[in-house]
């Protein structure tokens, strides 16, 4: 493993630049054609103010960049959530989707649409469901030597099976084939629909609570030693654990907000991530939202051209890329055996 | 423990022994008058032939005006096939003939009862088969012919007006965002007949998923919407599609709640068309009009 | 510091398992608790920095109540060597004995100068400079127990408590953390307690040595008068004779046959 890639400057600066160059790769591909030098002017154009009105602008300023930043909001999201998640639980398949948190949080959102609240309130919605599912979880699986991998996971996924079908349930009662169509589009996971003006309330979000995150690397490090291990350096494991499991299912449900379920990005991402940078947090999150985003920006990418003009749903891409990825981890893992 | 595995092999057993007890079907004199309608299509066919007494129970969707006092079956067909019909439901009401789509075989076919199985397509040679085999099933064959004669004529009859205009092309969206009907579905033969282009009209899966982009590439001249979904306001101020013609000229049309059965493939899809397809596509044919008047 | 347990009880579930124990770690002086399973001396050292909270009774640092002081606060006078420490994501030696600075770490900005300057400080005394950049799920037993002692060293304590620090070592290695163990109780107003089953460790290098059994106290002072034929046969079931070796001058216990009463 490389040296340099295991201190935060240097990943921080590689990784935004690759996301800057993913940014304006994604900006000039598409159905419609648009030279990349042209997107380059339009894009430095709309920052600066300047220029007139003309398709190049409307297809990247309007359609492809608040695309490409959902995009990018949803996998930094996911990516960090599922780094946190899975050293909480010092679970190295602990993620948002494997422990409920995402069905719960789609839930509470497909709640949203039923009950015809408005977009923030149903991300609220979202976001206290996905708190409640997260800590039947936990609650459930806890043991007096914290959190049993098996226990965790086989409850994580009945619970999750169990929101699931909460939202079959809404959809059953949905009152017409608009809400039910709505409902669907929702949980497929996909970025058709994205527009400025949810990103207005997601994006800062989600960068305030990576932001909370990058504070609290030191006590991932700690958490990812055990409860008993974080208690005994002086962490208050309480509090702190509590803040830490709100922020990723704060995380997962604004991915899934504007996203829908996108499943199996919070558990490759954080692997893939300690490939290349290792396990110490200060370097392991930032890694984890510069390369979920990456890796959600290519997917969406790829969703919205391979099988151009149509469409895929992002959610379906992402598992057919996430089961195999999920598979060669399984492997390893039980190659490995013991430590994990 | 091995009372009880012998009981789950006796019901298991016996089960398939009730289930094998077929299923000899007699025809019923003056034909059936129990029926069963699951498709929104055959109801309104029946309707069409003065049959409606006839039928017992409609699908839960069911808006044929008539239905209403009617027993509604739950069938969802997002569901899934078999998983969404309660099966039980239809066989309870000892119907004598169920007219089903055939994705429903898995959960009514060998089920002892009389099934009267739909294509899953809905072109128009599909209607006009369902039209003909429903009016022989119920005794009223010649209504059927004369039905299909004059759903011919009117075909013919908006063809010859649209015949000398100019192409117009349509989009048409299916509840959720890009969600639009593929080649020969009841919608864009529809379109068609109008004298447009469905542009997704090219794609062989009958609920192709559009992207954005593709339908801002496409530029249609009008944009159709299904009842449900976004409102005509919602899609003009989708991000970019200020760039379509249909916006820009503010052609983008939602089909009313009372007029969807445009898009059930039955013989009054052409009501639809005439009604309200071809003046949305084809404005100027008023405006000739009036200038005649 | 003075670390004080009075009529500490605790229990998991109807179990008991501590039932009126008070012991106190005097200054200077290496402590060992011994006695067979399940008599509660794990629970005890878990007591003894306030990871559990007992039920009744308390425990005093400088005579002030555990539970009145920060988790920070007490990992900054108390380091907790364990028994074992499961790794689910390898770091490397330097981070990991790293983490033992969190407690003296600014609130924000990371390890700073100092803080990494006690680190290498521990990993030297542990002669673990070499090993720096490995990763901690590549090494030895004995190598891992010497990662897990620099991390406590970081905490820079007054106090160490030790849980079976020698279980699973080799003999060198077992010698080698008990004259640790011992060294670090002769610095200033320093003083460790280890847990122990050991006896003939435990009657070589500690000061004194707390005898319990079923959650109780049942014998404390030095070493020769603790361990006694008596005790052993009272505590352990076992028939044992007691001999004194002319290379070290300590006791060991030779065990001759189980008794069942």
């Amino acid at each position: 493993m490389n040296a340099t890639l295991r201190r935060p400057l240097p990943v921080a600066i590689i990784g935004l630049a690759a996301i800057l160059v993913a940014l304006i790769v994604s900006l000039a591909v598409g159905v419609i054609h648009a030279p990349f030098s042209e997107v380059l002017r339009t894009l430095i154009d709309g920052i600066t103010g300047r220029g007139s009105d003309s398709m190049t602008r409307t297809l990247v300023l309007e359609m492809r960049l608040p695309r490409a930043i959902g995009a990018l909001s949803v996998g930094a999201g996911l990516g960090v959530a599922g780094c946190m998640l899975q050293a909480l639980l010092r679970d190295p398949l602990a993620s948002p989707t494997l422990i409920g948190t995402a069905q719960a949080s789609g839930f509470g959102r497909v709640l949203g649409v039923f009950l015809g609240i408005s977009y923030a309130g149903s991300v609220a919605l979202s976001f206290v469901m996905a708190i409640i599912g997260t800590l039947i979880v936990l609650w459930i699986a806890r043991s007096r030597r914290g959190f049993p991998s098996q226990i965790v996971l086989l409850t994580g996924v009945n619970v999750g099976l169990l929101f699931a079908a909460l939202i079959g349930l809404l959809q059953y009662s949905s009152r017409d084939e608009g809400q039910l169509s709505r409902m669907v589009l929702m949980l497929l996971g996909g970025l058709w629909q994205i527009t400025w003006s949810p990103l207005a309330l997601v994006v800062p979000l989600t960068l305030a609570t990576i932001t909370f995150a990058l504070f609290a690397t030191r006590k991932l490090d700690l958490f990812s030693l055990g409860e008993d291990n974080a208690d005994r350096l002086g962490l208050a494991t309480g509090p702190i654990g509590t803040a830490i499991l709100i922020a990723a299912c704060l995380l997962t449900s604004l991915a899934v907000s504007i996203a829908g379920i996108v499943a199996f990005v919070g558990l490759i991402v954080p692997h893939a991530a300690r490939r290349i940078v290792g396990p110490a947090h200060h370097v392991l999150l930032p890694a984890c939202a510069i390369l979920g985003g990456l890796l959600v920006l290519g997917v969406d990418c790829i969703a919205r051209t391979v099988v151009a003009p149509n469409e895929l749903p992002l959610g379906v891409l992402t598992s057919i890329i996430g089961v195999p990825s999920f598979l060669i981890l399984l492997r390893s893992l039980s190659r490995r055996g013991t430590s994990a | 423990m091995r009372h009880v595995r012998d009981a789950i092999a006796l019901t298991i057993v016996l089960g398939s022994v009730a289930c094998t007890r077929e299923h000899a079907v007699a025809p019923v004199v003056g034909g059936p008058h129990r029926i069963v309608a699951l498709t929104i299509g055959s109801v309104d066919t029946l309707a069409l032939l003065g049959e409606l007494d006839r039928v017992i129970a409609v699908e839960e969707d069911c808006f044929v005006p008539g239905t209403e006092k009617m027993v509604k079956i739950k069938n969802d067909d997002h569901a899934g096939p078999s998983k969404a019909l309660n099966v039980e439901a239809v066989l309870a009401l000892q119907p004598d003939l169920v007219i089903a789509k055939e994705d429903l075989r898995p959960a009514l076919g060998d089920r002892g009862i009389d099934v009267l199985w739909t294509s899953n397509k809905s072109d128009l040679p599909t209607v006009e088969r369902i039209v003909q085999e429903i009016g022989d099933r119920v005794g009223v064959p010649d209504k059927a012919r004369a039905a299909l004669a004059q759903m011919h004529a009117r075909e013919a009859a908006i063809s010859k007006r649209v015949a000398n205009l100019s192409r117009v092309k349509v989009y048409y969206e299916s509840g959720r965002p890009g969600r639009t009907s593929g080649r020969d579905t009841i919608v864009d033969e529809m379109i068609r007949l109008a004298g447009g282009v469905n542009i997704a009209g090219d794609q062989a899966l009958a609920n192709p998923q559009l992207s954005a982009e593709a339908v801002v590439a496409a530029n249609p001249d009008v944009i159709v919407l299904s009842p449900w979904g976004d409102s005509p306001e919602e899609v003009m101020q989708r991000p970019g599609w200020n760039r379509i013609a249909a916006v820009r000229e503010k052609r983008v049309h939602r089909i009313a709640e009372r007029d969807r059965k445009m898009q059930y493939p039955s013989p009054s899809c052409v009501d639809g068309c005439e009604q309200f397809l071809v003046p949305w596509l084809h404005p100027e044919l008023d405006e000739t009009a009036e200038g005649k008047r | 510091m003075k670390l004080t347990a009075t009529g500490i009880c605790f229990n998991y579930g109807r179990t008991t398992v501590l039932d009126d124990v008070s012991i106190d770690v005097p200054e200077g002086e290496l402590l060992g608790v011994v006695g067979p399973n399940g008599a509660g001396k794990s629970t005890l050292l878990r007591c003894l920095h306030g990871s559990i909270r007992p039920r009744a009774g308390t425990v005093t640092l400088d005579d002030k109540p555990l539970s009145e002081y920060s988790r920070k606060e007490v990992a900054r006078a108390i380091a907790v060597v364990p028994q074992r420490c499961e790794i689910a994501f390898p770091v490397s030696v330097r981070h990991f004995v790293g983490l033992g600075r969190f407690a003296r770490e600014a609130w924000l900005g990371g390890p700073s100068k100092v803080d990494r300057d006690v680190v290498r400080k521990s990993l030297d005394e542990m002669r673990l400079d070499p090993l720096g950049d490995r990763p901690v799920d590549e090494l030895s037993g004995g190598e891992f127990r010497r990662v897990l002692i620099a991390q406590a060293l970081a905490q820079e304590p007054r106090i160490l408590l030790f849980d079976e620090p020698v279980q699973q070592l080799d003999l060198l290695h077992q010698l080698d953390v008990m004259e640790f163990a011992r060294a670090f109780t002769r610095r200033e107003s320093t003083s460790a307690v280890v847990v122990l089953h050991d006896l003939a460790l435990a009657a070589r290098y500690c000061d004194q040595l707390v005898l319990m059994q079923k959650g109780h106290v049942v014998a404390r002072g030095k070493p020769d008068d603790v361990i006694t034929p008596e005790s052993v046969q009272e505590v352990w079931n076992v028939r044992a004779a007691i001999e004194r070796s002319p290379a070290t001058g300590t006791i060991h216990v030779v065990p001759i046959e189980s008794v069942f009463p």
